[in-house]
């Protein structure tokens, strides 16, 4: 069966067009235009993904986003117009799963629900660790409103989008063994092919900006055969 | 030759102290004139008195003693002498003579109305006279002039007839009074002297104070149009001042701000038709006109989203803290490794910078997508400096003519190669870029380098900006 997604934007003419894009791409697409149509249309049905705009009429899209996370983990998508980075930040920490500024490529649009879904489907949220501001781990502390790390001598340590990625997934899932493919799905939304050394790479790049040992690493462990491990207890503060 | 000091505290006590002495000087003048004035009469009167009552010893001895007695008065100041010839009255006394017409007064009140008295006054001494300026005189610090000769006094020759016919004559010189410049007055001046300096500088500290705050504030206006307003106090003219210039930034303000927020309006209102337009492209059947839609808004998009970006006060989203320089161009040449395009990076960083990460982040992003966009390659050089950090991306490319050069930090403004190549670029970069730079306290720069390509400078000062 089709995934069913429903868009929630105030501009009409958006909705349509983007309902029927999102058909022509093979899903099945429903438009609401503020928070109170989109509880009636939740009550009635049930759907795989919600595209959620910031900017609405009446409860505002991140209001209606934490709202959401209490009752459902149904994945979101966070549309805004405003582009700036706090945005895409709270977005992140009411719960979105990904978030892309207007105007935004249709095509992208698609790339990140199948992302997004697959995702999902792939690992469980950790929804504690997801919605974190700040994650204290072997003297660093990742700040994922900054998106970077700070060093227990408070200097800032930035990380490069993939690095932040990786490192983020790999937070949320302490003393879990990630294989390859699912680090490479949890941050590229794609699955890794047998000779890609993407992920190996970003750890071995978040290793070095970590200090921890290449050879022998103590914080992100290699497990032969299998994957990586954050092998130092987290402690997250929100 | 400056006549006037440069500054306002040097002009007023220039004022100030020239306007005291010339009031001191000319009261100090009258004050001794008068003084001298009133002793000299006092000296003149003595003198009369003294010579009439030798004249009236002399009348009663008999001509024989006389002599004698005569020699025991020769003293200087007054030489008595009893065999000179008769000398002419000449004319009357001038009224402006006072002192003589004041001296045969008192001695014809003394000697009688019918004494013959000749009273003449002489410029000098004279000869024989040696008595004159003797040690009878009281030296002193200025001697005061009275229209006399010279100075040492007026001289006179007094010449009484006895009774029995014999004359008298008297050689005198009335001491001039020397009216010194006490030391009083000149303490006295002093501490005038002294009271202005520090009246002076009081005042002027007191006046220009608020003036050296209004040109600080000018000074500042250029850097933040958003400062705190000015106190409207003090004096009427620098309270009119501070009101005016309040009001100049204000209007400034508004208007700026008026403008932003035009700007800002417009450009986000832009994207929802932009958003629109890009759904309705999708559903264009033809690939190649499709493909041109979404290039053509695709390039609308970046001017909306980099004029949002160049409106925007970066400083106060992000607050500055310590960041490890080299970490973030590090992490910024992985994502440039993600999509495809190489950065290298020589030098090291050790010591952390103080500045706002998100915003560096992107002044630096803009200089590499700039350096990569028309330079191929990019390469970062780092300077660590005590003072300042100095970063440099350096390109391969063909660099830029002088007049490029000029107008490369204009808002909007495209070099040549990047309109004709389709380069695409909103010519926005470089202004953020240095927007951001000099919200640190730095600067950035552009220049070709010696061989090919382009240098973009960025400096960064190391002391902590507020």
């Amino acid at each position: 069966m089709d995934d069913h997604i429903l868009v929630v934007d105030d501009d009409a003419e958006i909705r349509n067009l983007l309902c029927d894009y999102l058909r022509s791409n093979g899903y099945r697409a429903s438009a609401v235009a503020d928070g109170k149509a989109m509880w009636a249309a939740l009550g009635r049905a049930r759907y795989d993904l919600l595209v959620l705009d910031v900017m609405l009429p009446g409860e505002d899209g991140l209001t209606l986003c934490r709202k959401l996370r209490v009752e459902t983990d149904t994945p979101v998508i966070m549309l805004t117009a405003r582009g700036e980075e706090t945005d895409r930040i709270v977005g992140l920490e009411m719960g979105a799963d990904d978030y892309l500024a207007k105007p935004f490529s249709p095509r992208e649009l698609v790339a990140r629900i199948r992302s997004v879904l697959r995702r999902h489907r792939t690992l469980p949220r950790n929804l504690k660790a997801d919605s974190a501001q700040r994650v204290r781990f072997a003297g660093w502390t990742l700040d994922t409103v900054a998106r970077h790390l700070v060093s227990a001598q408070g200097v800032v340590t930035s990380l490069s989008g993939s690095e932040y990625e990786v490192l983020r997934v790999l937070l949320s899932h302490p003393n879990q063994v990630l294989t390859r493919d699912q680090l490479m799905l949890l941050t590229k939304g794609r699955e890794a092919d047998p000779l890609d050394r993407t992920i190996d790479l970003q750890v071995s790049r978040l290793r070095h900006r970590l200090g921890d040992d290449l050879a022998e690493p103590r914080i992100i462990k290699t497990v032969r055969g299998q994957g990586y491990l954050l092998a130092v207890p987290v402690e997250l503060e929100r | 030759m400056r006549i006037l000091p440069e500054s306002l505290f040097g002009r007023l006590v220039v004022v100030l102290l020239g306007g005291l002495l010339l009031a001191q000087l000319a009261s100090a003048y009258i004050n001794l004139t008068e003084r001298g004035q009133l002793l000299y009469r006092a000296g003149g009167m003595r003198l009369a008195q003294q010579i009439s009552d030798i004249v009236r010893l002399l009348e009663s001895l008999p001509p024989a003693e006389r002599r004698k007695v005569a020699a025991v008065f020769n003293a200087p100041p007054l030489i008595v002498s009893l065999d000179r010839v008769a000398l002419a009255n000449d004319a009357a006394p001038a009224e402006s003579d006072l002192p003589r017409s004041m001296f045969s007064t008192v001695l014809r009140y003394a000697l009688g109305d019918d004494a013959k008295i000749v009273v003449l006054r002489r410029g000098a001494p004279p000869a024989g006279a040696s008595g004159a300026g003797g040690p009878g005189l009281r030296k002193g610090m200025m001697p005061h002039r009275m229209g006399d000769a010279g100075p040492g006094g007026a001289f006179f020759v007094i010449q009484v007839a006895l009774r029995d016919g014999a004359l008298v004559t008297f050689d005198s010189q009335l001491a001039p009074q020397e009216a010194a410049l006490p030391w009083r007055v000149g303490l006295t001046l002093l501490v005038l002297l002294l009271t202005v300096v520090v009246l002076s500088l009081v005042a002027v500290r007191w006046m220009t104070g608020p003036l050296s705050l209004l040109a600080r504030a000018a000074e500042e206006l250029g850097e933040n149009i958003h400062n705190p307003p000015l106190a409207e106090s003090g004096p009427t003219e620098v309270r009119r001042a501070a009101r005016a210039f309040n009001t100049m930034q204000r209007r400034l303000a508004q208007y700026l701000s008026d403008r932003t927020r035009i700007l800002t309006a417009m450009s986000h209102d832009l994207k929802t038709p932009i958003t629109r337009m890009r759904l309705r492209a999708e559903a264009l059947d033809d690939e190649a006109l499709r493909a041109k839609f979404v290039h053509d808004l695709a390039e609308m998009e970046a001017m909306v989203t980099q004029t949002l970006e160049f409106m925007r006060d970066t400083s106060a989203s992000e607050p500055a803290q310590p960041v490890d320089l080299l970490a973030l161009i590090e992490s910024l040449r992985g994502d440039y490794a993600d999509m495809g395009k190489a950065v290298a990076v020589e030098g090291a960083i050790r010591q952390p910078v103080h500045v706002r990460p998100h915003a560096l982040r992107r002044c630096l992003a803009n200089l590499l997508d700039n350096a990569i966009r028309y330079g191929e390659r990019a390469t970062i050089r780092l300077e660590d400096g005590a003072r300042e950090v100095v970063v440099r991306v350096l390109d391969e490319g063909p660099g830029m003519s002088a007049e490029e050069l000029a107008k490369a930090f204009e808002p909007f403004y495209r070099g040549e190669a990047s309109r004709s190549r389709e380069t695409g670029g909103t010519g926005l970069g470089l202004g953020i870029a240095r927007n951001i730079a000099r919200a640190h306290g730095g600067d950035v720069t552009l220049q070709n380098r010696a061989d090919r390509g382009l240098e973009a400078t960025l400096v960064l000062p190391r002391a902590a900006q507020s």
